[in-house]
């Protein structure tokens, strides 16, 4: 059960009416609406930061994940372990995401780099940075540091209020 | 001409901020949309953040202020708060009409004579179905605290809230406000809304946004669309009128407010609510 009320649409505010059109808008946002001012700011940020944009989907599922494994966000780390499930990841790259094993042989240096980068940005971000840069150019780098940083601002979001999966 | 300015020329929102004091009453009616009662969470508004949005509103272009509750005179320094709302925009202020002591009327001695009203509920002319809804001896303080009021000098208003009044039940009613000096525009009769302790009831229509008056309400949990927003079922505060957690400055929620307003379109005068 999560730590605050998650808003039903019978109970959804003005302002976070549109995020109900669609059917149950998650928990994320059924928590956020307690505060609709901050749902209205808030979820546009993610919704760019990890929609598309010039890396590609499967290199930033690899964050996405790999981030949420490595701060042991069980929300999170299951929603996008069936996310990149979905997108076509095996069992065995769901296996290393998740931290549950070493990477499959056949990933290339850029996907290991991420891996590294996920654990680093976790628990030693001052040289996270520095994986990133033989594979990607600035502004992947860029992009990739802001995802991974999102990632980790949604996994204490989660974690803090004990989202249901 | 400020946001609010022109959406209140424009018929989008209403001229009048309303203010929650807070949530507690010395009655516990049956209607009531707050489940307001004596021991009931106060969820007050600091005394001196009352002319504080007072000064806002009226910056933001408000063009009136209402005050209720709970029983906004429960709370201590309320005559004051109401003297400097006053100021700045002619102000309204709800009540059960049951708290007019001579203290308290001094204290509202200077009020007489300014742009300023008590609105007190009176729900029959017949002592009996009045108490029953209300609580026991409401009538006959009521009867006592309106020319308590007018002989200070306050107008005072008289708000009837009913499940449907027969012809001569409101005649009745009508003659007894005229029998103390309450003209018939200062009588407003409106109906019962299904919200808070109504719903446990049975009682009132089911109001939603529409029907329900576009007045930004500022509570110690919000702010909300209506004056009927802000209500309590089983102890839970209802967030479906909510509009924003933030209420200061006053200009973060009036913004919201527009921009809500703006999207339903223009609006017709509330539903249900008339002068006799």
């Amino acid at each position: 059960m999560a730590k605050v009320e998650l808003l039903t649409r019978e109970r959804a505010p003005l302002l976070a009416r549109p995020y109900y059109e669609r059917g149950d808008p998650g928990p994320i946002a059924a928590a956020l609406a307690n505060v609709p001012e901050l749902l209205e700011a808030t979820l546009p940020f993610p919704g760019t930061v990890f929609g598309p944009t010039s890396v590609a989907p499967c290199l930033k599922e690899i964050v996405v994940l790999g981030v949420s494994a490595a701060n042991r966000c069980c929300y999170c780390t299951e929603t996008h372990t069936g996310m990149a499930r979905r997108m076509g990841f095996a069992p065995d790259e769901l296996a290393a995401l998740r931290g549950e094993a070493p990477p499959p042989e056949r990933w290339d240096a850029r996907e290991r780099a991420l891996l590294g980068f996920c654990e680093a940005l976790s628990h030693r971000p001052s040289g996270a940075v520095e994986l990133l840069r033989p594979h990607f150019d600035e502004p992947e780098v860029l992009e990739l540091v802001t995802l991974g940083s999102t990632t980790v601002m949604l996994n204490r979001f989660a974690t803090a209020l004990e989202l249901p999966i | 001409m400020t946001s609010v300015a022109q959406a209140v020329a424009e018929g989008l929102i209403g001229g009048r901020l309303w203010v929650y004091a807070n949530y507690h009453c010395n009655l516990a009616c049956t209607y009531c949309l707050t489940e307001s009662a004596p021991r009931v969470p106060r969820r007050q508004l600091p005394i001196e953040r009352l002319p504080e949005i007072a000064a806002e509103a009226r910056a933001e272009g408000f063009t009136a202020l209402g005050v209720t509750g709970g029983e906004p005179f429960l709370v201590g320094g309320l005559p004051g708060a109401l003297a400097a709302m006053a100021a700045d925009l002619p102000t309204l202020v709800l009540s059960n009409g049951t708290l007019f002591t001579r203290r308290l009327l001094a204290d509202l001695a200077p009020l007489a004579g300014r742009d300023f009203a008590v609105q007190v509920s009176l729900d029959s002319a017949d002592p009996a179905a009045n108490d029953e809804m209300r609580g026991p001896s409401n009538f006959a303080k009521v009867i006592e605290a309106i020319p308590r009021l007018r002989g200070l000098g306050v107008r005072v208003r008289v708000a009837t809230t009913t499940e449907g009044l027969e012809p001569e039940e409101l005649a009745r009613l009508c003659e007894l406000h005229r029998s103390l000096d309450v003209p018939d525009e200062d009588h407003v009769v409106r109906p019962i809304v299904r919200r808070g302790r109504a719903v446990d009831h049975g009682l009132g229509v089911d109001a939603g946004l529409a029907d329900l008056p576009a007045e930004l309400t500022i509570t110690a949990d919000g702010s909300f669309w209506s004056p009927f927003g802000p209500t309590v079922h089983g102890g839970r505060l209802d967030t479906d009128l909510l509009i924003t957690r933030t209420t200061r400055p006053l200009s973060i929620p009036a913004a919201a407010m527009v921009r809500i307003a703006g999207a339903a379109g223009p609006r017709s005068d509330p539903a249900g609510a008339r002068i006799c």
